[in-house]
């Protein structure tokens, strides 16, 4: 059973109140209004956190002319130490390099496929070294952002008491955030 | 809630004035003026505004046991143009309560919770669904049910498919039989304010401030919400 804003709003209220908060005031809309960024929050922590893998999800995206970008709406965290990517296929990995510059100008060896991010984007080197041709469906397990809806229940928790944090806190912001985010589409 | 019986409010009235009903139409002719003779429809009329005050006074008391007795709810249509507001109806005092139905096909109505304007107006937008997907009047949703009321502009704003609100009004007002609705327990009230208005010009003055003080203090228990007043006493002339 998934959280609704009726059940995220009795558990905060609840939380807050046991806390000697004053709720009366505190209505749903409000807590409604906060979801989304309390979710933003906890999700960079876990992904910055010693537990990151528990909040990734797998995402197929297809390369096209040796650039990948994630679909809309997908809320990918992605990080190149934290995150992989496989050949969907084959679940063979491809490897991670620091920068497109790299990519582009490093001696890499031919013997596989390398990646890095680029911008909002992954861009691939393929095994002859062209940056312009990977074309190959890939895996990426990465961090994400959920929803309220999907979120797993074992972060249910975490998710109440970040979303209490915020309210209880106004100066409290979710500005700790030195991952980066590559699909901001579906937000927009 | 018992109603106070007008013929047992007459009789006190006529054994406080010590008078006899005169036969006469009203309004009593000069001739009865300085006498105590009193009419019977003038006493009916005495009675009724009584009557009537008293039950203005409950209407405009919250908190008064007996306002419940004289609320009625209304099932508002809304504004055409705006799904979301309607006039709210003729009323005496603030409203009662108000209950929503979050979704048309609800069968339940949930108790209304006030908030500002600006918030309800902003949940019904819900723009980038900043209060998630869920719409405000969807079965479920956690941010139905709100409502806001400009008693200025006899107006009410409220998320959810549908709204009705308890008011409180004074009822039928019946001069002929006449029927009173005050409660029973009112009846001193309506005695002593019944007492005020058939004191006629010849009275004694002592005697007219009486009853009129009298009665005045009894209204101002009724207004702080008594159940219950204490019964009138004859005014004991100074020897």
């Amino acid at each position: 059973m998934s959280l609704s804003v009726r059940s995220t709003a009795i558990r905060v209220r609840s939380l807050l109140g046991s806390r000697g908060a004053d709720v009366s005031n505190l209505r749903n809309s409000r807590i409604a209004a906060l979801i989304d960024p309390a979710l933003e929050l906890m999700a960079y922590r876990i992904a910055e956190g010693p537990h990151y893998r528990g909040l990734q999800q797998d995402i197929v995206v297809l390369p096209a002319a040796g650039v990948a970008s994630f679909p809309a709406g997908s809320k990918v965290i992605f990080s190149l130490a934290r995150s992989q990517v496989r050949v969907s296929a084959t679940s063979v990995l491809l490897t991670p390099v620091d920068s497109p510059y790299t990519l582009a100008n490093a001696n890499l060896g031919s013997e596989q496929v390398f990646y890095t991010q680029d911008g909002p984007n992954l861009r691939f080197r393929a095994t002859d070294g062209n940056l312009t041709t990977y074309a190959t469906s890939v895996v990426v397990t990465a961090n994400y952002i959920p929803l309220l809806s999907s979120l797993p229940i074992e972060y249910e928790g975490l998710f109440i008491e970040t979303l209490a944090g915020l309210l209880s806190e106004p100066t409290a912001r979710p500005q700790e955030q030195r991952a980066t985010v590559m699909s901001e589409a579906g937000r927009a | 809630m018992a109603a106070a019986s007008y013929s047992t409010i007459v009789r006190q009235v006529i054994s406080l004035l010590n008078a006899q009903v005169a036969t006469t139409a009203y309004p009593v002719s000069d001739t009865d003026i300085g006498t105590t003779k009193r009419n019977s429809g003038e006493l009916k009329e005495a009675v009724v505004e009584a009557d009537l005050e008293a039950r203005l006074a409950i209407c405009e008391t919250p908190g008064n046991g007996f306002r419940n007795s004289f609320i009625a709810v209304s099932a508002l249509t809304p504004l055409a143009g705006n799904a979301q507001s309607a006039k709210l109806p003729e009323r005496i005092g603030p409203v009662s309560r108000v209950e929503i139905k979050i979704a048309s096909a609800d069968t339940t109505w949930i108790a209304g919770e006030w908030c500002p304007l600006n918030e309800i107006t902003e949940i019904i937008a819900n723009p980038d669904n900043v209060f998630q997907t869920t719409q405000h009047a969807t079965a479920g949703s956690g941010i139905g049910g709100y409502f806001f009321i400009d008693e200025n502009a006899d107006l009410i704003t409220w998320t959810g498919d549908s709204v009705r609100v308890y008011t409180a009004s004074i009822g039928t007002i019946d001069r002929a039989t006449p029927t009173l609705l005050t409660p029973d327990t009112y009846s001193p009230f309506l005695v002593a304010r019944s007492m005020a208005s058939v004191c006629k010009h010849g009275d004694q003055q002592q005697f007219m401030e009486y009853w009129d003080r009298r009665s005045n203090q009894l209204l101002a228990l009724i207004r702080q919400g008594a159940m219950v007043l204490p019964n009138v006493e004859p005014m004991v002339r100074a020897a």
